[in-house]
């Protein structure tokens, strides 16, 4: 599979070698032409041991963990403990990484609870501050943690729930590593790495049609427009914008949206120019990433959004953003974009260097999204001198939060007390069923 | 509900007030509770203030049971009566800006920093008249235009050779349907075409109809027989057309790829950016759709079918090695008559059997380079002129590799060694069939897919048409006149549901 990426980048640029005209433009970003950046020496990450119920027990539990769209924070974990960036050395690392999954506490339906994340993330950071003394010399200032639910560090799936929390304060002063991305929204701190989730590569590369194949389809988006589960009133999911574009645009023959999701998803992307991103119950969604694995310019609706990696890809140049108030005004935007801007967005979507900035792959390769978080931490550094705090002083305040985060972390999801009533209701509901069947 | 009855109790253990508010937060974003999450403190009391809220959340639950609609919400409403909110569809009228419907009061803002977003109920806008305008279709499929466009100049072969299509047909009441298929998939080629239509039964105004209202680069062309009846000798009368029209390319020596495009055969656009890479002979996978068989099925069978892992479609092409050459076919006799499918699936060596595989191989499943049925004689005087006027010996150089692409090679037969045999095959052109090159991955893409659909026999159009009842095992077929275009002008009598159609029609 990275040898079809590598084999298509080469035979790309073969191409544009041979003819005049160019297939790819060079993608540079406000931080520089840095997709291609190699951080192997640029820095060094430490990766602290911990105890196997913050990650391997978690993950042991519930595998669907490897597979849904927080996978991030696994996969980040496997690539660092072998990557050449590790060191095992603390002395020398720059960064410090805390390998704890704390999206892996899923329902039924495979949706994570975030419920026991803040006490799991103290926990955590409790834990290292008194094994190591790397975090009371910063407070956690070279410190960083991967976060990839719904709204961060705020852990709630609820928007006013998780602005009312706010990031758990712990985290003050660590880098965040997360997809969530909004301007002046307090679960996005200064200075995060926004990263797009997790979309699994092979699974997309499996679905690849020729691209010969004339793109046919105007505007293409799949997904819910009302969520009447959660919001039966209507104005609250995606703030009116998803229920704006289906009342608007239902009986459009340019757009091509529905709810059905059909078997030729990833075929139908490539075959169309556009493909709507709005937001959802939060503004990030997968949809980017197949976007621009599929070459289609996505459109994203979305007020204030941080899209990842925003320092080095210039999405202004490759998407196509259109405020929330004008999505009724949608199809004259799109179809007034002049062609020779549309034939640009799309060989900046042919970029292999894009493409491969939004994947995980496994094993990691060149260029990949690890690598440039990597390259994100690369650009912090050198860390500035007053992160490192006098011994005895104190930033952080512990005992701030909710009361429910300072509850300890016990071993396991029940403490000694309920485990004796669960026990008991358990055998009791045993019995019934003996006695009744 | 629960926390609320526990509340009403007082004081509660404080490991079952836990485990009940993890039961009660286990719905996902239940946003009619009000975060019980929080009434599970540590083990103590819990304060007046959330005791309170609780009672109220308890009335508000048992207030919504028997009123029937959700009451909390609505209890902000009307605690905050001042901030007007506004229902997702507003009246025109109220405060229209831009054309868009838009409204004033929102829920308070939530506390975020400055930006402009906030979390609470939006309005869904709608613009007055929210249907599609046909300037913009117009511009988007200009779009869409050029993007393909684009898309065929870095993805698609890079020259393109006239595809010459060749079409047997004949007046019947199908024609129509199937003549029109091939016409806009010719019009919807990429490259330029070149419409070969030979026709049995002599050149007749519907197909000359059809044809002037194709706006492709057609040649009509008619044999005076009619096509007969018996299956067999069908197949032999379109391998007589086919080959009307390939005398036609070698007389009027039109450069290009030779495709076989039956009339009633369906073909996708992939195809005609395969077959750009044939040189000489190529061959591709046809799928064989039959509709004979169909007919015999009972119900149970389909089901029995359809229950079983994956319907195969019988495939027809060639059959390669691993080194992508082709060292076999794959046969199967198509025949619609008693819808029996002789599977004889012979992987028949290019030595041997060559008779029995060639007979069977549909002609469409061949592309030819129409240089290979050319006259080698007149050909090679061409050259010969084209290389005695030029002298430089870069020309002389360019010219000797053109030559070789032009000139035929020696594995290809000559015309009249090919077309002497009774029933011709376009396997027998190739003396050495290993040079024979194989589209779509080897074969293993079926771009085009072969079917025989014809009308009932007793298929009525009002009011022209006369036609002759069948009788049993011949089905004799008349025409008059019949209209190429089907118009109902009467209701119909009887309609009865086609369910075999019987060759021939």
């Amino acid at each position: 599979m990275g040898a079809a990426w590598i084999a298509l980048a080469l035979g790309l640029a073969l191409c544009a070698s041979a003819e005049q005209q160019q297939q790819h433009e060079r993608i540079s970003g406000s931080a520089g032409d840095v997709l291609e950046d190699d951080p192997v020496g640029r820095l060094k990450v430490f990766v602290y041991e911990l105890p196997v119920k913050y990650n391997r027990k978690v993950l042991e539990k519930d595998p669907r963990c490897l597979t849904h769209m927080f996978a991030t924070e696994i996969f980040v974990h496997e690539f660092l403990l072998g990557s050449a960036v590790r060191t095992l050395n603390p002395e020398e690392a720059d960064w410090f990484y805390t390998p704890v999954y704390t999206t892996c506490d899923l329902t039924p339906n495979g949706l994570p609870l975030p419920f026991k994340s803040p006490r799991m993330m103290r926990s955590v950071i409790q834990y290292i501050s008194n094994q190591w003394p790397y975090w009371n010399r910063t407070e956690g200032a070279d410190h960083f943690f991967v976060v990839p639910h719904d709204f961060g560090a705020c852990f709630h799936y609820q928007e006013e729930k998780a602005i009312e929390r706010g990031i758990l304060h712990l985290l003050q002063r660590a880098t965040l590593v997360q997809t969530f991305g909004q301007r002046y929204h307090v679960c996005l701190k200064e200075g995060s790495i926004v990263v797009p989730p997790y979309c699994p590569p092979q699974k997309m590369q499996a679905h690849l049609i020729p691209p010969s194949i004339p793109r046919s389809i105007f505007v293409y988006f799949r997904g819910l427009f009302y969520d009447y589960g959660n919001d039966p009133e209507g104005g609250y999911y995606a703030r009116g914008a998803r229920a704006a574009v289906w009342e608007n645009f239902k009986d459009n023959p340019l757009f091509d949206i529905s709810t059905e999701h059909p078997i030729t998803y990833y075929e139908d992307m490539q075959r169309a120019i556009f493909c709507l991103c709005p937001l959802g119950w939060a503004p990030w969604s997968p949809r980017l990433v197949e976007g621009v694995i599929f070459g289609c310019i996505p459109v994203i609706i979305a007020d204030d959004i941080v899209l990842p990696f925003a320092d080095a890809i210039p999405w202004e140049e490759i998407g196509v953003f259109v405020a929330e108030k004008d999505v009724p005004k949608l199809d004259t935007i799109l179809t007034s974009i002049p062609p020779e801007v549309i034939l640009k967005k799309q060989r900046l979507l042919a970029t292999p260097a894009m493409k491969q900035a939004m994947l995980f792959p496994q094993p990691a390769q060149p260029g990949d999204a690890f690598h440039q978080i990597l390259n994100g931490l690369a650009r912090k550094l050198p860390h500035d001198r007053r992160i490192y705090l006098n011994p005895g002083e104190k930033a952080l305040n512990w005992s701030s939060g909710p009361p429910g985060d300072l509850k300890p972390c016990k071993r396991n999801t029940l403490d000694r007390e309920s485990r004796n009533w669960h026990q008991l209701l358990q055998l009791l509901r045993h019995w019934c069923r003996v006695l009744l069947f | 509900m629960k926390s609320g009855s526990a509340a009403a109790g007082g004081v509660l253990h404080p490991v079952l007030r836990r485990s009940l508010t993890n039961a009660a937060s286990t719905p996902r974003k239940s946003s009619g509770s009000s975060s019980p999450e929080r009434g599970g403190g540590g083990g103590v009391l819990i304060g007046p203030g959330p005791l309170i809220r609780l009672c109220l959340h308890a009335v508000a639950c048992i207030a919504s049971l028997v009123i029937g609609f959700r009451f909390s919400r609505e209890t902000l409403l009307v605690l905050l009566i001042d901030v007007g909110i506004k229902f997702p569809y507003v009246e025109p009228g109220l405060g229209v800006r831009d054309g868009v419907r838009d409204g004033g009061g929102r829920l308070p803002e939530a506390r975020t920093k400055s930006g402009r977003v906030h979390v609470g109920r939006h309005e869904i806008l709608i613009r007055p008249w929210p249907h599609p305008d046909s300037a913009e279709i117009y511009r988007a499929h200009a779009l869409l235009e050029r993007v393909q466009v684009e898309q065929q100049s870095l993805y698609g072969p890079k020259e393109r050779k006239t595809v010459i299509a060749i079409t047997p047909t004949f007046a019947r009441t199908f024609q129509a349907i199937h003549l029109l298929g091939v016409m806009h998939t010719l019009r919807a080629a990429p490259g330029p075409v070149i419409w070969i239509v030979v026709e049995a039964g002599g050149r007749s105004n519907e197909t000359a109809s059809i044809l002037a209202s194709s706006r492709l680069e057609f040649v009509h062309l008619g044999v005076k027989d009619a096509m007969p009846v018996a299956w067999e000798q069908r197949r032999r009368m379109e391998t007589r057309l086919r080959i009307e029209g390939l005398s036609h390319v070698r007389r009027e020596k039109l450069d290009g790829l030779i495709l076989f495009t039956d009339d009633s055969n369906v073909h996708s656009l992939q195809l005609f950016d395969e077959i750009q890479k044939v040189k000489w002979i190529g061959a591709l996978s046809v799928g064989l759709l039959e509709t004979g068989s169909g007919a015999t099925e009972t119900a149970s069978s389909m089901v029995a079918a359809a229950s079983s892992a994956k319907p195969r479609l019988p495939v027809q092409g060639p059959a390669c090695n691993e080194t992508c050459h082709v060292v076999g076919w794959h046969v199967l006799r198509p025949s619609p008559v008693d819808g029996e499918d002789d599977s004889s699936s012979s992987f028949t060596d290019v030595a041997g059997g060559l008779t029995d595989v060639a007979t069977h191989l549909e002609w469409s499943g061949f592309v030819i380079n129409s240089r290979a049925v050319w006259d080698e004689a007149e050909s090679e005087n061409e050259e010969e002129e084209a290389s005695s006027s030029t002298m430089e010996d870069e020309q002389q150089e360019e010219d000797a590799e053109r030559a070789s692409t032009r000139r035929k090679p020696e594995w290809i037969n000559e015309w009249k060694e090919w077309i002497s045999e009774d029933s011709g095959s376009p396997l027998r052109l190739a003396k050495d069939q290993g040079f024979i090159e194989a589209l779509g991955n080897c074969g293993r893409e079926v771009m085009l897919w072969w079917i025989r659909v014809e009308a009932r026999a007793d298929s009525r159009y009002p009011p022209r048409q006369v036609a002759l009842c069948p009788t049993r095992g011949y089905h004799i077929y008349q025409l008059t006149r019949l209209p190429h275009r089907w118009s109902l002008t009467s209701p119909l009598e009887i309609t009865v549901p086609a369910q075999r159609t019987p060759w021939p029609e």
